[in-house]
């Protein structure tokens, strides 16, 4: 369980922690948190697991916090704007990611990011209607790098990556009415494009 | 800041944390919309950040607890490396007054005078209550000096002898009577001190093996 600490007794830990000095107790207090956020992660990128892999990532993700001298603790910044569990967290979903990438185990977060939509393109019955769906989903792919940034990866992020708009939002710390106007103006862009193609 | 083309944890940070400039939001922004590895990075790492349902309280149970930490013991232990401290630093925490009852310094001295001590601190499961505590200190070039302390149920242990073997060396073995054992005179090197625990009809004995050198304490 981890101890409910006043700013200052934390910023004393973590001094402590950074210099290598009572490691166990930072264990104690962030292990639980280290376990579900592994827990998290790979059920966000969609892996197969079992209980002796969440065990093996919390220990690798403390591992990777106490090698070379702790370096990744003292390469923390409060004025970063993130608190010390989101860094621990980072740290965490990166560890997970790295595994996943060295196992190719990706499964929706995979190196084809199209890969749900074309899943969903060979279900379709109807030879004509399935050809033009993956020529169309080609061509739209080719000219999503003709998008500005913002909106290509606005895009992405909706449509690829499955997140909300307000998910979107949330992310990249936009308002949400914001990030609807982007995607709509994506969505629009591409739409001409393909349009001009066409022509 | 960018490593080489990809954003490395800091940035990530900063920019998750809101607190990068206009110009490197755009740079960062850029990258994300470009680089399928950085962005699934983004938005699992932020989908997690903003998870408010991801528990943050919730720990391990005693028994999973202790079985993860001597298995992450066993993976760093190479990295129990000399630390640096003055005597008053020292004194907060609850070991050392343990092994430095009087410690050589006063409280009048100025920050400059105190003494600094070069020292190791770990402990060491031995089984499901009995647990040695061990403060290495570096004395002078190349040696150190050893204090071993071994309690069972966090008092101090009973009937109990340890001996401290080197190759080539004469084995130094002394009960545990007082607060602590120690030894002195190290010379760096490979160590292995046996711990043994008599019992009424049987004894227990228990083996640490580690390297003292210039870089710290190697467990082995």
């Amino acid at each position: 369980m981890r101890k409910n600490l006043t700013k200052e007794e934390e910023q004393k830990r973590i001094r402590e922690w950074t210099q290598g000095k009572n490691l166990e107790e930072l264990f104690q207090n962030y292990g639980g948190l280290v376990e579900h956020t592994v827990r998290k992660t790979l059920s966000l990128c969609h892996a197969v697991f079992r209980r002796q892999d969440v065990e093996d990532l919390t220990q690798d993700v403390f591992v990777r916090i106490f090698e070379q001298e702790c370096s990744l603790l003292k390469q923390y910044n409060e004025e970063k704007g993130l608190h010390f569990t989101g860094w621990i967290k980072l740290i965490t979903t990166q560890t997970v990611m790295m595994y996943l990438r060295k196992k190719d185990r990706l499964g929706r977060l995979g190196k084809n990011p199209l890969e749900p939509i074309e899943r969903e393109i060979g279900q379709e019955n109807n030879l004509d209607r399935k050809t033009e769906a993956k020529m169309r989903l080609m061509q739209i792919e080719q000219r999503l790098g003709e998008l500005p940034v913002l909106e290509r990866l606005v895009f992405k992020l909706h449509f690829f990556d499955g997140l909300s708009l307000q998910e979107v939002a949330d992310s990249l710390r936009r308002d949400v009415n914001y990030i609807y106007q982007i995607k709509h103006r994506a969505v629009t862009l591409l739409k001409n494009m393909l349009k001009k193609e066409k022509k | 800041m960018m490593k080489s083309l990809c954003i490395d944890l800091e940035t990530l940070a900063s920019y998750i944390g809101g607190t990068v400039s206009d110009e490197e939001r755009d740079r960062i922004e850029e990258h994300l919309a470009d680089c399928e590895d950085c962005r699934k990075e983004f938005v699992v790492a932020s989908t997690i950040l903003n998870d408010k349902e991801l528990s943050e309280n919730e720990g391990l149970s005693e028994k999973e607890s202790r079985s993860m930490w001597a298995k992450i013991k066993e993976k760093i232990a190479p990295v129990l490396q000399w630390t640096r401290a003055l005597c008053s630093e020292l004194t907060e925490a609850p070991w050392f007054s343990v092994f430095e009852p009087a410690p050589a310094m006063s409280r009048g001295r100025s920050e400059a005078r105190q003494p600094v001590v070069e020292y190791v601190y770990f402990s060491k499961e031995l089984n499901e209550m009995l647990e040695a505590e061990m403060y290495i200190r570096k004395t002078e070039d190349e040696k150190a000096c050893m204090k071993v302390r071994v309690t069972e149920e966090e008092e101090l242990a009973k009937n109990v002898r340890l001996t401290l073997k080197r190759e080539g060396k004469k084995d130094v073995s002394r009960p545990l009577r007082d607060a602590y054992v120690a030894f002195d005179d190290l010379m760096f090197g490979d160590y292995h001190l046996v711990v043994i625990q008599y019992g009424k009809e049987s004894k227990a004995d228990y083996l640490l093996k580690f390297r003292i050198d210039k870089a710290g304490i190697d467990e082995q």
